[in-house]
């Protein structure tokens, strides 16, 4: 008998006006190869100089390993994004579900709906093929690609054992000790990506031993590729038993965790936002700042963190600040194109608020969310490593402006899928900045 | 007769609030109940439990002798269920929305639930497109379109013309007269009036009020004051 939910997704993506919009980051990626891949693929100069492939492996490698993480973390935040807090649970939830079916249909879009991921990647590798090998080439495409469904098959195992999780008496003391003001039922929803991310990130590891020994001669190396992708198997053979348990009981669990949620913010509405200083006597940027600490809060507090983290990176590294500072500063930078998603168009041309005085709001409060990774780089850069280190801070300060600007002013184009945009307009900001202070 | 919903020393508390308080209902098969309070009273929550999309704090739910607490999936087997802010695929039309109803639950008859919501003409339009009121009446049908053996329904009169409303609560009146169980949450008392058999007021989390539709007036002068 046919999945009905898999036909429904069918339906859907044939109705959807613009399918090809998360093909969008796929050609910016495209657009920032000749901007980045002297940055990027420092090791290819090896190549050139007709190095034997032990000098420039290594390097290939590195940045093979760090690119298979990023995507691996990317579709394991996605794969929560679309069987927790999906459209479909919403949607089905009065009604009687086969949570197998449904779940199998729900990783099948995530699938399809994330190919983006491993096209980019697999884009912004193809300096590799071209000045070095095919082969290797191939190899670190393979490797991203297995970590890419070995993230889907184990961010899904995992989102659903973290249901499990939180209802489980043995583990309360454990969650509640690493909770922090969260409920402790959420504690572990939260920390379900990380576990996730451990466990992928581990598999690319081994992968990417297989992908280095392989290039230098030892052929058994190719075999440790499908490493990720084993793991990844492995976890999705027990999402459907995870699913028949918890899928349904994954909404009690968000209804208790919204619930709690509703009690603490009635006892914090009426309280000070993070930069409500700055809004003084403007009533558009004033709502922008409070939609952004109240719904969009993880952009405020993950830019400190990632500032925090790049300001030690780059401690006795400078460069670093270059591409992961500026990465940094173009993904915190998303909040304004996010803040547009669920803001009424039709409530601002009821009140009469300018569109324009709303953009401007929302770069504003972009601009600000950036300063927790501007300023802590800025700082190291400055103190630490002198005048060439302040021209990279400022570098930073000049791209979290440009950023800022540009994911609000999708926001005022595409509205619900500004994100799209952004994201390739982001690529090009970030890949520009590299090829200019790199 | 036989007991349609049960509902025993139902609790939910949301940190220091308590929702609803110790609750008991026992709802007949067949019956017709009207659920009225005012805003914040309990009745959404109350709802929520009963239909599985909540867990209580505290006591027992059972839907046609299923524990909905235990086993919320085969209790929806045997509900209807219209909440307060429905949630449809946007991307779909009323007729694919429907028809994807009637696979999930192996029954139903989509000609007939898109007359009664007042579809027909639009049923080929996508959701996305829907006023809010068409948006209910989609969700109506996805409700009716098995013809469940108990209907539970959150304000699902909101933002239906008079003529629609009319014509829905004459669709649950047939239903009822077939054997259905009806629980209607309404602020429109005059509804009530013409097919209710029983009217619950909560209060405060409480069931404050609960007879025939004699105590109406009574209801009437609660709500006011």
């Amino acid at each position: 008998m046919a999945n009905p939910y898999l036909s429904v997704h069918r339906r859907m993506r044939r109705h959807r006006p613009t399918p090809w919009a998360r093909m969008i980051p796929v050609v910016a990626a495209g657009a920032a190869i000749p901007l980045v891949s002297g940055d990027l693929f420092w090791f290819l100069e090896a190549v050139e100089a007709g190095l034997d492939p032990a000098q420039w492996v290594p390097g290939l490698t590195a940045v093979t390993t760090r690119l298979a993480n990023l995507v691996a973390a990317a579709v394991i935040l996605h794969s929560y994004t679309d069987l927790v807090r999906g459209p479909d649970r919403a949607i089905l939830d009065v009604h009687p579900v086969s949570p197998r079916p449904l779940v199998s249909a729900i990783g099948l879009h995530t699938l399809g709906s994330r190919l983006y991921l491993p096209l980019m990647a697999a884009i912004l590798l193809l300096p590799v093929g071209m000045s070095a090998s095919w082969v290797a080439y191939l190899g670190a495409v393979g490797l991203i690609v297995a970590a890419w469904l070995g993230g889907i098959g184990v961010g899904f195992m995992i989102n659903l054992a973290a249901v499990w999780a939180a209802y489980s008496p043995g583990l309360a003391g454990l969650l509640d000790a690493v909770r922090g003001q969260n409920p402790r039922m959420q504690a572990a929803l939260i920390y379900a990506p990380g576990v996730a991310l451990a466990l992928v990130g581990l598999a690319v590891e081994f992968g990417a031993i297989g992908l280095e020994a392989a290039l230098t001669g030892w052929s058994l190396g190719w075999a440790w590729l499908v490493i990720p992708l084993i793991v990844g198997a492995v976890a999705w053979a027990l999402v459907g038993t995870l699913a028949d348990h918890f899928y349904v009981r994954a909404s009690l669990l968000l209804a208790e965790v919204e619930g709690a949620w509703g009690q603490h913010d009635e006892s914090v509405a009426a309280g000070a936002v993070y930069m409500e200083r700055v809004a003084r006597g403007r009533p558009e940027l004033l709502r922008a700042l409070r939609n952004g600490w109240r719904s969009q809060r993880l952009y405020a507090t993950g830019g400190w963190i990632a500032g925090l983290v790049v300001a030690g990176m780059c401690w006795s590294d400078p460069d670093t600040a270059t591409v992961w500072g500026a990465g940094a500063v173009v993904l915190i930078a998303a909040v304004a194109a996010r803040l547009s998603e669920g803001d009424p168009l039709w409530l601002d041309d009821a009140l009469g608020v300018s569109r324009l005085s709303v953009m401007w709001s929302r770069a504003i409060v972009a601009w600000v969310y950036t300063l927790g990774v501007w300023a802590p780089v800025g700082l190291v850069l400055a103190g630490r490593h002198g005048t060439d280190g302040l021209q990279v801070g400022l570098g930073l300060v000049v791209l979290s402006l440009v950023a800022a600007a540009s994911s609000a002013c999708t926001a005022l184009l595409w509205h619900q899928r500004a994100i799209w945009a952004y994201g390739a307009t982001g690529i090009v900001a970030w890949a520009g900045f590299v090829s200019v202070m790199g | 007769m036989t007991t349609s919903i049960e509902l025993k020393g139902l609790s939910k508390d949301f940190g220091r609030v308590k929702a609803v308080d110790g609750i008991d209902l026992t709802v007949n098969t067949g019956e017709f109940v009207g659920l009225v309070g005012h805003n914040g009273a309990g009745k959404t929550t109350t709802i929520r439990m009963l239909t599985g999309q909540l867990a209580p704090t505290s006591g027992d739910i059972s839907v046609a002798g299923v524990d909905v607490v235990a086993n919320p999936a085969v209790a929806r087997t045997y509900l209807g269920v219209v909440p307060e802010h429905p949630a449809l695929y946007e991307y779909l039309t009323a007729r694919e929305m429907i028809q994807f109803v009637t696979e999930i639950r192996g029954v139903g008859d989509v000609e007939w639930a898109l007359e009664v919501a007042g579809l027909g003409a639009d049923a080929d339009r996508l959701i996305r497109e829907y006023s809010q009121g068409m948006r209910r009446k989609t969700a109506l049908a996805a409700a009716l379109v098995a013809k469940p053996p108990v209907l539970v329904l959150d304000e699902a009169l909101n933002g239906l013309d008079p003529a629609s409303a009319e014509r829905v609560v004459g669709v649950l009146a047939e239903l009822r007269a077939s054997g259905s169980t009806v629980i209607l949450s309404t602020h429109i008392l005059d509804t009530l009036e013409k097919v209710a058999d029983r009217i619950v007021l909560m209060e405060k989390g409480q069931i404050a009020v609960d007879g025939t539709v004699d105590v109406l007036d009574d209801v009437r002068v609660r709500l006011r004051g």
